[in-house]
Order: structure tokens, then sequence, then C-alpha cells
């Protein structure tokens, strides 16, 4: 029993031969070939890791959802997804100028500055209210009685 | 004789797989069982034995465009990248996101595999740098300030483990808890290869190849991690409860 006398393995010998026991020097597999305190050292760590792997794959929740082979995968949704939002969005942001250009035509300052600076007196001239409407907003009279502006009070 | 293994049904149905010495039933996925164990594809027996020698066969199959074996090849090792993806995201639905680009970009890339004998390490190498860039996006969402307000993971135990006895979900949040205690205490490559020797399960041949990294890299980094692992003495008292 020499080998046991040799020392019992530390614990970098131990993690060692749980990796691999042909790492160990051949004396000290010796040892642990010899030792009983050693050798169970050894094999509780194994027994103990082996216990860590099974626990593992029995509480790991199992998957909802398997594997869809396509041939563009689900980047093709992710695209159309996107290029729909995007599209929304633009759409949405264009409609959203349109209105704001519409309502600040229809009823915004230039508008009812004109009309004030005509009611005020200081130009009475109907073309002129006319033409500084015209030049105020990009829309006509006509269009601005459609809208539901009373726009010829003036005259 | 064509030692070709034949695939019964698709992605989704119970597989059989013939082979020499009889069929093998892939276990069918678990739907919404949460309280029940991830038991599936668990290569085990004879007939196992057989199918993973066939494995190389299957990705020549694969990489000639045969549709069916690459998703033999998919039952056979879903679970192993499922689980891989999940012991490192702690999120039921990122990993089966995950799993699902992993196998997708496998499929896309097969061609490329040269050895079919290497295609496990070739696929824990692809799940690998997927669970890594996985990561680098949450850190920087994160950063940018676009993360949740609660971790993911946690939202997702809370349903993973839904409807479960409630000692039961406590010892399973503990055990994960102690294993995350555990692994984020090791450095990035001591880490890497513990998860991938002892929760995945890959012999130091197959991880030298998913790291690109030498045998005596790959081991010093495992005496380390085994090491601290023998020092940690919190994990022992889950694992034994658990293990009886
Ligand atoms: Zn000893």
């Amino acid at each position: 029993m020499n080998a046991v006398k040799n020392g019992h393995l530390t614990g970098d010998e131990i993690a060692r031969a749980v990796v691999d026991e042909a790492e160990l020097p051949a004396s000290r597999r010796e040892h642990l070939a010899a030792c009983p305190a050693c050798r169970g050292e050894k094999e509780n760590i194994g027994k103990d890791l082996t216990r860590l792997r099974e626990t593992a794959v029995r509480i790991t929740p199992p998957p909802e959802r398997r594997v869809v082979l396509t041939k563009e995968k689900d980047t093709r949704s992710v695209r159309f997804v996107w290029g729909w939002r995007t599209a929304s969005g633009m759409a949405l942001a264009t409609l959203s100028v349109i209105a704001f250009i519409w309502w600040y035509a229809a009823s915004g300052g230039p508008g009812n500055e004109t009309t004030m600076v005509a009611e005020n007196g200081y130009d009475t001239d109907p073309e002129m209210v006319e033409a500084s409407r015209i030049v105020e907003n990009p829309l006509s009279l006509t269009y601005l009685a459609i809208a539901g502006e009373s726009v010829v009070e003036e005259q | 004789m064509n030692p070709v293994l034949s695939v019964a049904g698709t992605t989704g149905e119970i597989i059989n797989i013939e082979t020499s010495r009889g069929v093998w039933t892939a276990p069918p996925r678990p739907g919404n069982m949460n309280c029940m164990s991830s038991d599936e594809t668990n290569l085990t027996g004879s007939a196992a034995t057989d199918i993973l020698t066939q494995v190389p066969h299957i990705v020549d199959q694969a990489r000639a465009g045969d549709r069916n074996a690459f998703t033999t090849l998919v039952n056979l090792f879903h679970g192993d990248i499922y689980r891989m993806v999940y012991y490192r995201t702690r999120s039921r639905m990122d990993a089966e996101d995950l799993t699902q680009d992993i196998f997708m970009k496998a499929f896309k890339t097969i061609t490329g595999l040269r050895d079919g004998s290497r295609f496990k390490s070739w696929l824990f190498a692809i799940a690998v740098n997927g669970v890594h860039d996985f990561h680098r996006k949450k850190k920087l969402r994160s950063l940018l300030g676009f993360a949740g307000p609660v971790d993911s993971s946690t939202v997702d135990d809370n349903a993973a483990y839904e409807g479960c006895d409630a000692s039961d979900t406590m010892i399973k949040r503990d055990f994960w808890k102690e294993v995350t205690s555990f692994a984020d205490g090791l450095p990035r490559m001591e880490r890497e290869v513990f998860l991938l020797r002892f929760m995945d399960d890959l012999s130091i041949r197959d991880i030298t190849r998913v790291l690109n990294k030498n045998e005596n890299t790959v081991k010093t980094h495992l005496y380390r991690a085994v090491g601290k692992f023998r020092a940690h003495g919190s994990l022992r008292h889950y694992y034994q409860e658990e293990g009886r």
C-alpha cells in the first residue's frame, strides 16, 4: 500500500480525475485505484454531476412549440409585418398632413386674420378681401363654402 | 441493403424510425404539460444507439436536399438543443424561438457540413453562437433602455410552472437559482465547457469542436470548473432532493 502512503489526492487532482483519470500521473492513478477514500470522493462528484444533469433534464419545462422548417422562415412574415406597419404609418402620416392642411385652410389663422382686417375696415374692398383670401388660403372661396365656411358675408 | 432510416410523419407528429433492431418511436412532443418534465428525445437503448450511428448517413441525405432526412435530424436533436438553450436563457419562450432559429440556420447551411459524423458538434456550435448572440442583443436592448421592467425568464418560469404543486415549484425555482448562481460565478469559458460537458452531456472531443479549442484547453477549464463545483455545496441539496 505504498500508493496510499503517497498521500491523498488534492482537490485539484480529484477534479482532474473526474474530468479524465488518464490525465493524472501514474503514481497518482495508482493511489486513486488503491485508496477507497479518494476513489469514493471522485465517484461522489461524478454521481453529483450526473444527478445535476438528470435533474435539469427532468425539470426543464417542455416546449410548447416545435421547429417548423420553412424556406424563408419567419423572416418573411416579419418583413410583411414590418412593411405593413411602415405603410400604415406612412399613410396615417400623409392623411394627418392633408387633414392638417385642410383644417388650417378651412379655419386657420391667415383666413381669419384677413377677415378681421376686412371687418375692421382697414381694407374694405371686397376684391382685395377675396385676393387676400386666395393668397392666404390655397383653397378658393368655393371650396371654403363647400367646407361650410361663410366667407361671402362681406358682400 | 439500404440502412437509411425511414421517417413516418412530419414535424408535429409522432415519428417512427425503422432501424435494424426494430422501429424506434420518438416520444411525442409534450404540449402544455407544465408540471411534466422535458423527457422528449431521450435517446436510450439499442434502437437509439442504432439511430445515432446512422446520423452521418442521414446528414448526407439532408445535404443532398432530402427534407425528410433533415426532419429526422430535427426530431433526434430537438430535445438536446431546446434544453441546451433553456439552460442558458432560463426562458421557455426564448428557448423555443432560439431552437427554431438554430435549426433553420442548420437547415440553410447543412450543405457546408462536410463530415456528417460531426453533425452534433456542428449543431451545438450554431447553438452556442446563437445563445451568445441572444445575450449580446439582450444586453444591448437593456443598455438602450428597451428591456422590459421584469426579467422575461421570471415571467416565463411563472407560466411554465403554472398549476404545479407549490413546494414542487419552489424546489424547481431554487434548483435553477442555484445552478445559475454557480454557473454565473464561473469565468465564461469555464462556464461554457462545464455546461457543455455536464449539462449537455457532450464528450470532450465534441466540445473541442464546438468551441474550436484544443483538448488541453478544454480539459484545463473543466478541471477548474469541477473543482469549483466540488466546493459549491448548496447545489447538492437540490439535486439530492430531486434525485430520490
Ligand atoms: Zn487517498
